[in-house]
């Protein structure tokens, strides 16, 4: 009996918190989708990741410099050796959860990254891609 | 007669070794700072006069910038990447460049939203390495004023003069720490300003003793 009520506080409890899963990711997505024109695509985001971009010193950047190739894993800084937790919320559903964040980090990773910022198309391709995962 | 003598005397000595264990010693290096402040420390070592007599110079004894409500804030924006480097560690012209050039911070981006950054720029230099800010912010004042806004803590005299015992092997040269910039690979309670010499732990190397 205990052992059932258990499973079902549990179920109940997921299920409760599963609408909560990268709510700010969602929200985000929603708004650059009014920018842009066109659907998002989770293998366009892919691609993002995985290009190797110029750097002014050292070798190509890319998400995955700090990343990893795969978001599920866990990454680290290349200079300060920081651990970074997985990105992909499926894996850490700590991710996509907070607005500033997300939009703080993009801010920055595009810039490091790409040179530039991203356009609210990359955007939403990266994170779709990420809640593909 | 003899036995109050022998007595006296091996007092004398006994009490002359104590003072002589328990006073400090002078390094022959370059770097000589004000004698109050000197690197080596009181006592040497972890025996009971040491323990006794040693003035624990590396941790802080003002403690306001640790209560401080923005120091969250700093540790949030500023400890993702690296230690949050504790304020006093610098004076406020380095923590003024540093908070001015953040698109460009040591070859990252770590850009701030505006209102953020300046939120956190008047912590750093509230609690910034100067003449009122308590016993260490003083020291660390006091060693960068002959230079022109140092950006690197460890390019810093002060930090120089604590560190070139160390063997690049066990710093630079190993996987483990890899820089200097790393305070948490070896000093444990960085974060808090904690940089006690008697507790430093080198990763992958254990205790250092001096």
């Amino acid at each position: 009996m205990m052992k059932h009520l258990i499973a079902l506080a549990t179920m109940v409890a997921v299920f409760q918190s599963a609408p909560l899963l990268a709510d700010a990711g969602k929200e985000l997505l929603a708004e650059y989708a009014t920018i842009t024109s066109g659907p998002f695509d989770a293998e366009r985001g892919r691609q993002l990741w995985l290009q190797e971009n110029p750097s002014p010193d050292g070798p190509p950047r890319t998400c995955a410099s700090c990343h990893t190739e795969d978001p599920r894993q866990p990454g680290a800084h290349p200079v300060t050796g920081k651990n970074i937790a997985p990105l992909a919320p499926a894996a850490n559903p700590e991710r996509l959860r907070d607005r500033r964040e997300i939009e703080k980090w993009l801010g920055r990773n595009c810039k490091w990254t790409l040179g530039r910022a991203c356009t609210a198309r990359e955007k939403g391709d990266v994170l779709t891609y990420l809640l593909s995962l | 007669m003899k036995r109050t003598l022998i007595v006296l005397l091996t007092a004398t000595v006994g009490v002359t070794a104590v003072g002589l264990m328990a006073s400090e010693d002078r390094d022959d290096d370059a770097y000589h700072p004000a004698s109050r402040y000197e690197e080596h420390g009181q006592g040497g070592g972890d025996g009971l006069f040491a323990r006794l007599f040693r003035d624990d110079e590396d941790t802080w004894p003002e403690r306001a910038w640790l209560t401080d409500d923005r120091r969250t804030l700093y540790q949030d924006e500023c400890g993702d990447c690296h230690v949050a480097y504790p304020p006093g560690l610098l004076p406020s012209v380095s923590w003024q460049a540093t908070m001015a050039s953040l698109d460009n911070h040591f070859g990252e981006n770590a850009e701030l939203d505006p209102g953020t950054r300046a939120q956190i720029q008047d912590f750093l230099g509230d609690h910034a390495a100067s003449p009122g800010n308590g016993d260490y912010a003083e020291r660390m004042w006091r060693a960068t004023r002959g230079m022109a806004a140092p950006l690197r803590i460890t390019e810093t005299d002060y930090f120089v003069g604590q560190h070139h015992e160390i063997p690049l092997n066990m710093v630079t040269g190993n996987p483990e720490v890899r820089s200097f910039s790393r305070c948490e690979a070896c000093h444990a309670g960085a974060a808090g300003g904690d940089f006690d010499e008697h507790d430093v732990r080198i990763a992958g190397h254990g205790k250092w003793d001096d």
